[in-house]
């Protein structure tokens, strides 16, 4: 079975203007950054902020355009796409409901927004389409002539997913879609997305930083350190045995609701590096407990582990030899 | 870290009542809340957005919107009762023995003044000594909470510091009077997962180290069982639970308590691809009385005895309270079948 997204040597750049003078300093936001994913299949992209996930999925979309490397959707590359056509098989849910909501349209307007652009549904049509997909997010009636203003924040989010899934998308990109929800709405929001999937054979880009969640609703996992995949794999494989060491950090800081795990350690001394000058060789090495020569000379390459994709030199065997990586091997 | 009891606890509330006048009706943030804060301690409130955690706490501080009426059988902090202070008592108060700090540091930070005369100015408007010693009490506090180049960074503003770092510079700020209670709303929040632990490590090992206490308000269960000593849980305006973190996460006695434990996906990733517990149901409308118990719309063991009058707290020996009609134990044995079964 072919990909339904294939993400291939994906590169975004951003001049950074630091003053009127200066040369523009360039942002790789996304730099390098290749994967496929599965119909049907939920891939998530974890990673700290300015990782460059948000700009990854924005490409996805079409909003983007990638500075080199291509994006092939359904056997087709994005540049070739039309707009219009793009916004019709893939579409965003986005983090905040309350900010990607116009305020000013009531529920009807927003959700059939995507129709209205197309131009194709008539009134009837449309008051249907509304009505069928607000039954499906579990939106009231009542709520049709709304504002968001009126709704609470997992209301405004159903609303952003009927939203997207007006038009019956094959892909979702969903960008922390219940990062700003509380937990009893994020596990409503997150069964809803599990049935939608269900129903239409959704395919999910899914974006958050919570490892948890990631881990309960993904079927694959890409970490993200500064615009490149570090580790790429299924999602017991990647945040089970977990290979790079970014991965582990991150799984440490992971704070568990049971009191008897304690506050763990600080994962790391220093700050997130500066992403227009970002560290030579392997980006993580100044934070990397395991850094060696070879880490601060090279960009690692990609190794194949099992089911999973490792950018770390404990597995090139350039580090410290075969031995050191096998070793990690055996304590991972 | 262990509290201290000896002299009684650093802020009493007994029976808060916080309402505040709008078009449709009185909305009511604060019924009947009470809980006391131990010298060194830390209590998390937890609670869904809009459960009148941060209204009640605000109140406290005299910083509710000016139309809300604030009532308490009594609310006193230090040996004074906060309800009757004056406004310029009350700003004498804040900053000094009592300090707060908010979820996003770039809003609650000014953008047009240094980080120095920011830290300053906590220092010289309270009357504490000189501008000299200001900056000397902002340079050893800013190394103290971990930034490097302290003397730089005093100079610079806001914009020029990352989340993590305008953080930090809040816990200085409300160090800066050597304050007895910390008031923290979600104070990481808005932060990266990687930042949060050490924000938070950073509050207890200041904590331990000048012996403050910390009301921590928040919504993560996860910050709340890392940093918590003791924790109310709040619903609509009420605490429904009430106890030591291990007693609330280990035996959660309210369903409503077992309902928001049982919503976190699983950490181990068990249950994966299985349906999350979810709480049916809304949080209920604030304006006007509820009668009987808020959760009862959405709680599995409703009984008619829940809609009538006020639902009395019940406790178990060891100072683990909460508000339901149910025994607790049974509630407790039942959740202990639900939560094991395997997924």
């Amino acid at each position: 079975m072919t990909a339904l997204l294939d993400v291939r040597e994906v590169r975004v750049e951003f001049p950074i203007r630091r003053g009127l003078f200066q040369k523009p300093r360039i942002l790789h936001a996304v730099d390098g950054v290749s994967f496929t994913v599965k119909r049907g299949e939920v891939l998530s992209l974890v990673g700290e902020s300015g990782c460059g996930k948000s700009t990854l999925a924005k490409t996805l979309l079409g909003i983007h355009a990638p500075t080199s490397g291509c994006v092939t959707f359904a056997g087709k590359d994005l540049k070739e796409l039309d707009r219009r056509e793009i916004a019709r098989q893939i579409q965003p849910v986005f983090q905040d409901p309350y900010s990607s909501l116009n305020p000013r349209k009531t529920v009807e307007d927003l959700i059939a927004l995507p129709l209205d652009i197309r131009a194709q549904a008539t009134s009837s049509q449309r008051r249907e389409a509304v009505a069928e997909i607000m039954g499906l997010v579990g939106l009231s009636r009542r709520s049709i002539h709304a504002y968001p203003s009126q709704l609470s924040g997992g209301q405004r989010q159903r609303v952003a997913i009927a939203r997207a899934l007006i038009t019956r998308p094959e892909l979702v990109v969903c960008d922390e879609p219940t990062s700003a929800l509380d937990v009893s709405v994020q596990a409503q929001i997150l069964n809803l997305l599990q049935d939608l999937k269900e129903k239409f054979n959704l395919t999910y880009v899914f974006i958050s930083h919570d490892l948890n969640v990631v881990r309960h609703f993904s079927d694959r996992v890409a970490v993200m350190y500064l615009g490149r995949v570090v580790e790429l794999g299924d999602t017991e494989e990647v945040l089970g045995r977990s290979l790079h060491p970014y991965t582990r950090k991150l799984k440490q800081g992971v704070l568990v609701p049971d009191p008897s795990h304690r506050l763990p350690p600080p994962i790391f001394d220093g700050g997130f590096p500066d992403p227009t000058n970002p560290p030579s060789g392997c980006h993580f090495h100044p934070r990397c407990p395991d850094a060696g020569e070879a880490c601060t000379a090279r960009r690692p390459g990609t190794v194949r582990h099992g089911s999973s994709t490792v950018a770390c030199h404990l597995y090139t065997g350039l580090a410290t030899g075969h031995d050191a990586a096998n070793e990690k091997l055996e304590d991972a | 870290m262990a509290a201290k009891r000896d002299n009684g606890p650093l802020l009493d509330v007994q029976d808060l009542n916080v309402s505040i006048p709008t078009s449709s009706g009185e909305l009511t943030v604060a019924r009947g809340i009470s809980y006391q804060v131990w010298p060194g301690e830390t209590l998390a409130i937890v609670g869904e957005s809009g459960c009148g955690k941060s209204l009640s706490s605000l109140a406290l501080i005299g910083l509710q919107p000016r139309r809300a009426k604030v009532s308490a059988v009594r609310c006193r902090f230090d040996g004074q009762d906060l309800l009757s202070l004056d406004a310029k008592q009350m700003t004498d108060l804040r900053g000094t023995k009592l300090a707060m700090i908010f979820q996003d540091p770039m809003t609650s930070l000014n953008p047009v003044y240094t980080i120095g005369d920011q830290l300053a100015e906590v220092y010289t408007c309270h009357g504490l000594g000189t501008k000299r010693d200001a900056v000397d009490r902002a340079t050893f506090l800013l190394e103290r909470v971990g930034i490097k180049n302290a003397a730089v960074r005093l100079g610079q503003y806001p914009h020029q510091l990352s989340g993590g770092l305008r953080q930090r510079v809040v816990i200085a700020m409300a160090m800066m009077c050597s304050p007895k209670l910390i008031i923290a709303d979600e104070p990481t929040t808005a932060l990266d997962v990687t930042v949060q632990a050490v924000i938070l490590g950073l509050l207890k090992e200041l904590q331990d180290e000048f012996g403050m206490a910390l009301v921590l308000i928040t919504h993560d269960l996860g910050v709340v069982a890392s940093v918590s000593d003791r924790v109310a849980v709040m619903y609509a305006g009420r605490i429904m639970e009430t106890g030591a973190t291990d007693q609330v996460f280990n035996s959660p006695t309210h369903p409503y308590t077992q309902g928001l434990l049982d919503c976190i996906p699983r950490a181990d990733g068990r249950g994966k691809g299985t349906r999350l517990h979810t709480i049916p149901g809304m949080v209920p409308s604030l304006v006007g009385r509820i009668d009987g118990c808020a959760f009862r719309n959405r709680c599995s063991r409703v009984v008619p005895a829940c809609a009538t009058g006020e639902i009395a707290v019940r406790s178990d020996t060891q100072g683990h309270d909460y508000r339901c009609v149910h025994p607790g134990d049974r509630l407790l044995a039942d959740w202990r079948v639900r939560a094991e079964a395997p997924v």
